[in-house]
Parts: structure tokens; sequence; C-alpha cells
């Protein structure tokens, strides 16, 4: 207190000469404008998207395995059935449903999930020693509408086990398998099936009766053709923080880098939306189909993306809360036949540069 | 007016309060006012050259003996961080509209905010036979400090700049020291022309405090956030002990000091002053020197405590998880763990208990007064140089005095420090059986509406009222 009164004392003394600016009045501070820098970079953080992601193959591990690293989808099963009793030729359907497909790829129509290696590999065997001539048949149905049909005449099934690989090229078939040429079974599942049905039928000359044992393995190594194409869609909930659009998003206007990398067999085009907490788009548009590149050996490939989010943007950037990443994943002809392995990623490494400096008033 | 609104404007209150606190720490340790220099008949003389002696001995008023303050800094003041708009109001340097090189070109590589303040708790001075005179003086002082770097108001106006930059905020420094001051001087006349003097002080450190971070740096870019500290903390007071936390990485650190067993003192030191006048001209000029506080502190080795600092912060970017992805942590904890890790680079760990000294700024005061008229005018120049740990400042001051009646003294000085030209007074009165003085060396010739100067970066003041006592100088020169 004493100093207080000391200090008033000087100050009364020094008024003499001393001059009142009125134009400094400290009780009158406006502090809503405080800006802290002009500009700054930094770093802003990393979204990868892996195969697992990409695909959404967690819960899925019932159809999917991984050799030397490349992802194979595979439906699996056993059936016996037997030669018709009667001078009428029969037919033995086995009905494969494939709800897992749409979880991994979604059903849009857009979709066309061309492969290039499919095959269905079948392990049969009758209990009699004369062999049995059948005729395979399968089909790719969305409901009750077929995708693609496919038929095999010569197949044959006697007392040994006999192992048939029905697919579109013989350079991948596995010792032991006897080769059927299916051309079309690239599109069995271009459009996302709903089922696959596997059907056996036997000729009506057949004179002795007979048990059929078999075993089918639809197979799918992930490798895409040329002419796949599959969307994905992948949401970062909750990235705008309130302290990320505080601090970046609420004045000025940033400009978003993205160093991009793919090691995937195909070629992105990519779109990002904002999205609020209603998941409504809030209507700043950071880019449309924006292409990302592949590497023809599979290596990865390296590009930079940017996004401009603008001063007059910033006011709808307030209700920033999701972002939504659509991405059309589309096959080349340099990548054609490369399998999608569990290791490659689409990565980007966002940084910004923020004008107008954070506002903290 | 609503309870938010009422709120932000107290914040802003004691925001601008802290400031002007800090921004107004003088330059010097010294709780004195040089404009007392030529005032012979001010007790305060004796402080600022120790061959001085008053026209009569006397006796302080405890407390009321002598109360001095000061405050400054080597760059700021008021109207570098607030600035007046069209509207009426007042913004901040941080303000958007305040563009970053101007206030930037106001300031210098170091910027020092300083402030001071002393107590005579008792005080005695009486003359001897021959011509000698005797002080016996105790006070209480305290002085603080805090030096930020440019680059740390760099990093607040302009950022990183658009392609990224290093920026160094290292010598970022806080000092306080609190002592009591046992002074015992004598002044001596050798001949007619020539007067010696001395003061030896017994210094009892009461508390001390010094953090710094030696180097505190930057690099900003795109890819990367890395911040590095490294630095030292001194806490010196007699009974202190630490509170201890763990960070993020499970380290300890000292989040705090636990001051109930503190029981005073903390370190000794001693100091001298030493002081010679010489009448060149008899009655007409006289040449002084003195030096000022030539000591220090040291604090004892169990009253003190160690901590030390190296800290390193590395922000690559969050890695910003997918809705898919249930092992990623959220933004929101990567974000508090981030702000964590920003907190581990201020953070000092204990290093045990060391003695450390803290060097009194000294300070060696020339001066020359030219007396006319029988020296009831008299024309004075002085050169003070102080000599802190870090840097040295130097003021030069003229001055008038006039002594119109035997019991008045007036004196209007003119400094010069750091660019700043600031006028001064002092009034001493003397009726005989009292001595007032007060005095400036910075008049604030601008102030704000709460009478904040303006455009000064110094503000100082004493005040003193002691009892004179013995016969007066000229009555002993007349034995």
């Amino acid at each position: 207190m004493r100093k207080t009164y000391f200090t008033l004392l000087i100050f009364m003394a020094s008024g003499v000469i001393s001059c009142v600016d009125n134009n400094y009045d400290l009780g009158n501070v406006n502090t809503d404008n405080i800006t802290i820098g002009n500009d700054f970079v930094s770093p802003l953080g990393t979204v990868s998207i892996n195969s697992e992601n990409l695909l959404n193959l967690a819960g899925e591990s019932d159809i999917i395995s991984v050799v030397n690293n490349n992802i194979i989808l595979a439906f699996k099963g056993t059936a016996t059935f037997h030669t018709p009793q009667t001078k009428q030729a029969s037919k033995h359907l086995i009905v494969v449903e494939t709800p897992e497909l749409a979880e991994i790829f979604g059903s849009q129509g857009a979709n066309h999930l061309s492969l290039s290696d499919p095959r269905i590999k079948l392990s049969m065997k009758s209990d009699i020693m004369v062999p049995v001539p059948l005729i395979f048949y399968t089909a790719s149905l969305k409901g009750e509408q077929i995708i693609e049909e496919i038929t095999i005449n010569n197949i044959n099934v006697d007392a040994n086990q006999n192992n048939y690989w029905i697919g579109n090229t013989e350079k991948s078939v596995a010792s032991g398998y006897i080769f059927r040429e299916a051309g079309n079974i690239s599109n069995l599942i271009a459009p996302v099936p709903t089922s696959i049905r596997l059907g056996f039928e036997m000729s009506s000359t057949l004179r002795n009766i007979a048990t059929i044992d078999v075993g089918y393995d639809i197979e799918m190594p992930l490798a895409p053709k040329s002419d796949f194409v599959a969307a994905f869609t992948e949401k970062m909930t909750d990235i705008f923080d309130q302290q990320i659009i505080d601090a970046i998003f609420s004045s000025g206007s940033v400009s978003i880098n993205a160093a991009v990398t793919n090691s995937f067999p195909f070629q992105f085009v990519t779109t990002l939306v904002v999205l609020d907490a209603e998941n409504k788009e809030i209507g700043v548009d950071l880019g449309t189909d924006i292409a990302i590149s592949c590497n023809a050996d599979g290596s990865i490939s390296t590009s930079e993306l940017k996004f401009n989010i603008t001063a007059s943007d910033m006011e709808k950037m307030k209700n920033a809360k999701h972002l939504e990443v659509r991405l059309s994943a589309q096959g080349t002809k340099l990548t054609s036949g490369m399998n999608i392995t569990d290791t490659q990623t689409l990565k980007l490494k966002l940084s910004i540069k923020k004008t107008g400096g954070i506002n903290v008033g | 007016m609503d309870k938010s609104t009422t709120m932000k404007i107290q914040n802003t209150k004691i925001i601008i309060a802290v400031a002007f606190t800090l921004l107004m720490g003088m330059f010097a340790n010294a709780q004195t006012v040089n404009t007392a220099y030529f005032m012979e008949q001010s007790v305060l003389s004796t402080s600022l050259n120790p061959s001085f002696q008053p026209k009569r001995g006397y006796l302080s008023i405890p407390v009321l003996g002598g109360f001095g303050m000061s405050m400054g800094s080597n760059s700021l003041s008021l109207d570098k961080l607030v600035y007046p708009t069209t509207n009426g109001e007042l913004v901040t340097f941080m303000d958007s509209s305040i563009d970053a090189n101007t206030f930037l070109g106001k300031l210098k590589q170091d910027n020092s905010i300083n402030s001071s303040v002393a107590i005579n708790i008792f005080g005695y001075g009486q003359y001897l036979k021959r011509g000698g005179f005797l002080t016996v003086d105790l006070s209480a002082k305290a002085n603080g400090s805090f030096n930020a770097p440019k680059g740390l108001f760099e990093l607040m106006k302009q950022g990183s700049g658009v392609n990224g930059q290093v920026i160094d905020i290292s010598n970022i420094a806080l000092q306080s020291n609190g002592y009591l001051e046992l002074a015992g001087g004598y002044s001596h006349p050798i001949n007619s022309r020539l007067t010696v003097g001395g003061k030896v002080k017994f210094l009892v450190g009461m508390g001390s405090a010094k953090v710094e971070f030696d180097h505190l740096q930057a690099q900003m870019s795109e890819q990367q956030w890395l911040i590095t500290s490294s630095g030292t903390a001194h806490v010196a007071m007699n009974g202190i002990q630490t509170k201890e936390a763990i960070d993020n990485d499970n380290m300890p650190y000292i989040d705090g000091f636990n001051m109930d067993s503190f029981n005073g003192i903390g370190g000794y030191g001693g100091a001298i002053d030493l002081g010679a006048t010489y009448e060149l001209i008899p009655e007409r000029l006289k040449l002084s020197v003195a030096v000022l506080d030539l000591g220090f502190i040291s604090w004892s080795k169990e009253a003190s405590i160690l901590g030390e600092n190296s800290g390193s912060f590395a922000f690559d970017g969050f890695e910003i998880p997918l809705s898919s992805d249930k092992t990623t942590p959220s933004l929101d904890d990567q974000i508090s763990s981030m702000t964590g890790d920003l907190k581990e680079l201020i953070h000092f760990t204990e290093a045990g208990k060391a003695s450390f000294n803290t060097m009194l700024p000294t300070t060696v005061n020339v001066g020359a007064e030219y007396g006319i008229a029988d020296n009831i005018v008299s024309f004075g120049a002085l050169s003070t140089t102080k000599f802190y740990s870090a840097y040295t400042t130097t003021e030069l001051m003229l001055a008038v005095n006039v002594r119109p009646l035997s019991w008045l003294t007036a004196t209007v000085s003119y400094s010069t420090i750091h660019g700043n030209n600031t006028l001064g007074a002092a009034l001493n009165i003397s009726p005989g059986w009292i001595n007032i003085f007060i005095g400036t060396d910075y008049i604030p010739l601008s102030v704000s509406k709460q009478y904040v100067p303006i455009n000064q970066q110094y503000m100082n003041g004493y005040f003193g009222i002691s009892f004179p006592i013995g016969r007066s100088k000229r009555d002993l020169c007349r034995y």
C-alpha cells in the first residue's frame, strides 16, 4: 500500500509537467484480435490407408488368406451327391452366399472387380472306378440376376482324387491339377455378386449309381486387371478437433500439402469431403477427382497434392468435424496382374501453410 | 455488461499490469536517484558516492527513512506494447493490425526488463572530529529481472514464415534476489581539496532464484517441428523443498516448491563502495568518482537447489486415425500427449544441491560539478556505468542545481540512456529539524489515463525522511 502511495506521489509530482494522453486508456484494451504469428508451416498428420483398411478386411478372416504377402479371397466348401438313379439327367447345385464381397468392396454399381487370375479348384472323388462324366457349371448372381456364367464340359470323376483347376491361364496352375480354361472367369465377381452357384450336371446315360464327394475352392487372388474399378470411402471421424479448428481454421487461409505415396497396384482418383457433426458436407471444396498414380513395377509412387482453404471458406470450416476420403481405385495396364499385398499402403503425409496467424482473441 | 465481458476486462487489466510491472523493471539494481548526486544536503547522495558528506548528520525514520524503487527496460515501453486505434481503443502488439516488422524493429536482440525496490530500515550518519563522516545503514533490497530474446517476439509475431525457419530463443532468463544490507561507511577529508570515502556492506541473503535457458531453439518446417532446450535453475532459500511430479516419460521433474519450512537466511555476502571527491577549483569545480556495490552474495549449498533442463520436442504430425482403425489413439488424446511433451521442454530435474554466487551489479559514477554565484547554482555532469553479468549500460546525466535557501535544494536533470532522453527532478527540504527528499530521474512527459508512462522505458523514484542531527559541516569546519 505504501508503495502505491509512493508511486502515486511520484506521479503526482511528475504530473506537474506530465501530459495525460487520452488515446492511452488501459481500461479500454481490445484483445479480440490477438493473433500469434503471421505465417506458420507445420506438419499436420499422416493418413495411412493400408490393405486392411482399404478393403475392410477386418472381421472377414474366414475368406481371407495371405500367401507370400498376397491377399487371396476364397470361398471353400464340400458337398456330396449321387449320380442319377433314373434314366434322366440330373443337376446338383451348390449355392455359395457371398455377402463378404459386399462388405469388402461395397456394392456400388460402378464397381468392376475384374481380377487377373481367379480360379475355381475342384477336388472330387467317386466311389466307383468307372469315370463319371460331368458338366461343371458356375454362375455369379446379384440377387436372381445372373452376372457371369461359365460352363466346363469335360470333367470326369472316378475313384481316384480328381483335381481340376478352372481358370483363365494355365501358368498359375498348381501341380496335381488338371487345367480347364474359362476365359471369362475374370469377371466372375466383376459386379459384386451376392452368391455364386456351382452346378454339376450328369448325363442320363450313366449305368452305375455312384456317390461323388466334392471339395470346392473359389479362389480369387486380389490381382486387379486393367479395367478393375472399385470405390472405397474412408472416414476420419472427429479429425477437426475443436483445438485444431481454433488454432488453424478460425482465421486467415490455409494451404494443405500432401506428400502422397502409393504402393497399391492401382491408381486412385480421390475426392476429399469435409463433413459437419451431422455428417453433412459443409461446402468447402478441397478438390475433386485428384489423381494419385501408381508405379508399373509395384514400387512406391510418390506425388504431391495441394488443397487450399481460402479465407472465405474459413467461416464454413468452423463447422468442420469429419473428413471423408472418397477413393476410386482403378487398375492400369502397367500393373495388371499384380497382387494386392498386406503391406501396401496409400499414405498422405499432410502439412500446412497457414497465413493470417492463429487468432486467440 | 455481462459477466464474461467483465472478466475479460479484468483479465486484460491484470495482463497489462503484469506486463507493465515487468516492462518497467529498471535496468539497475540501484534503487537510488542519480539526480540526487549533486544535492549536498541530501542523505541519499552518500549512497551514490561514499566520499560525499551531507551538511549534517542524520537519523532516518524507520521505513520512511528511505524508499526507492526503479523499473525499466532497455527496449520496451508502453507505446511499443499497446497501440491506439481510430475508434478510440487500444490494441496490443499481438493484434493482427500491428505490422510485425514495425513492432520487431523497435526491439533489441535481448530485451531486458528489471525492477528493484529498497527500503531503508535504519539509517544513521554523524560527523566525527577532523571532518570525518560516519554512516550506518540497514536496508532491505529486492530486485528482479527478465530477459526475452528478440526471437521470442519474432515467433509470437511472425510465426515460422511461409518457408519455415530456425528460431533461436536462447537466453531467456528470469532472476530475482532479496537480501538485507548492513552498511558501515566513513568519509574523510584528506586535505582541503580531496575527500575519500568507503563503505563496507554485509549482505544477508534471504532468497534467490535464477532460471536460465542457455539454449532454446525451434526448427520449424513443413516436415517437422523440432524444439530443443537446455537450461539451469538455481534457487536458494533456506528450508525450501521441491515438489516433484512425473512427466509423460515417467521422469521426475520439479513441479513447484514447498515453502512451509522456510526459515530465513540462505546466504551471506559482502560488498564495498569506494569514492573520492576532488575540488579542482576550490568552491567552484568539483570532480568525483565512485565505485559502488563491488561484491557478491554466496548462497549456501544447504539452502540451494539446482535444477537442470534438457528437453527435446519433435512433432512430425499426428497419426490421423481412420474410423475403421481402433488401435490408433484418438486425435484428442494425441493433442493432449503433444501438449504434455511440449511442457516437458521447460521441466527442470533436481540435480542436487550446489552453492552459487550472485554478483551485485557494480556501478561506476564519474561526476563533475561547477558552481556559480557562491554555489547557489551549480551545473553537474554525471556518467553512470553499470556492470551486469551479461551486459553493461551507461547513462549520462546533466543537472542544474539550485540552492536558493539554506534549507532548500532543487535539481533538474536531463539523462540519456539507450537512446531514451528523460528529464528528472529532485527536491530536498531541510528546515532545521527534518530532512525530506523526493526525486526521480525519469519524469514521464506523457502518461496514459492511468498515469503509466507511455514512451519512457524507465521509471524510478526515491522518497526519504530523516532527522538532521549534530552540527553542520560548516560549523565543524570552524573549529
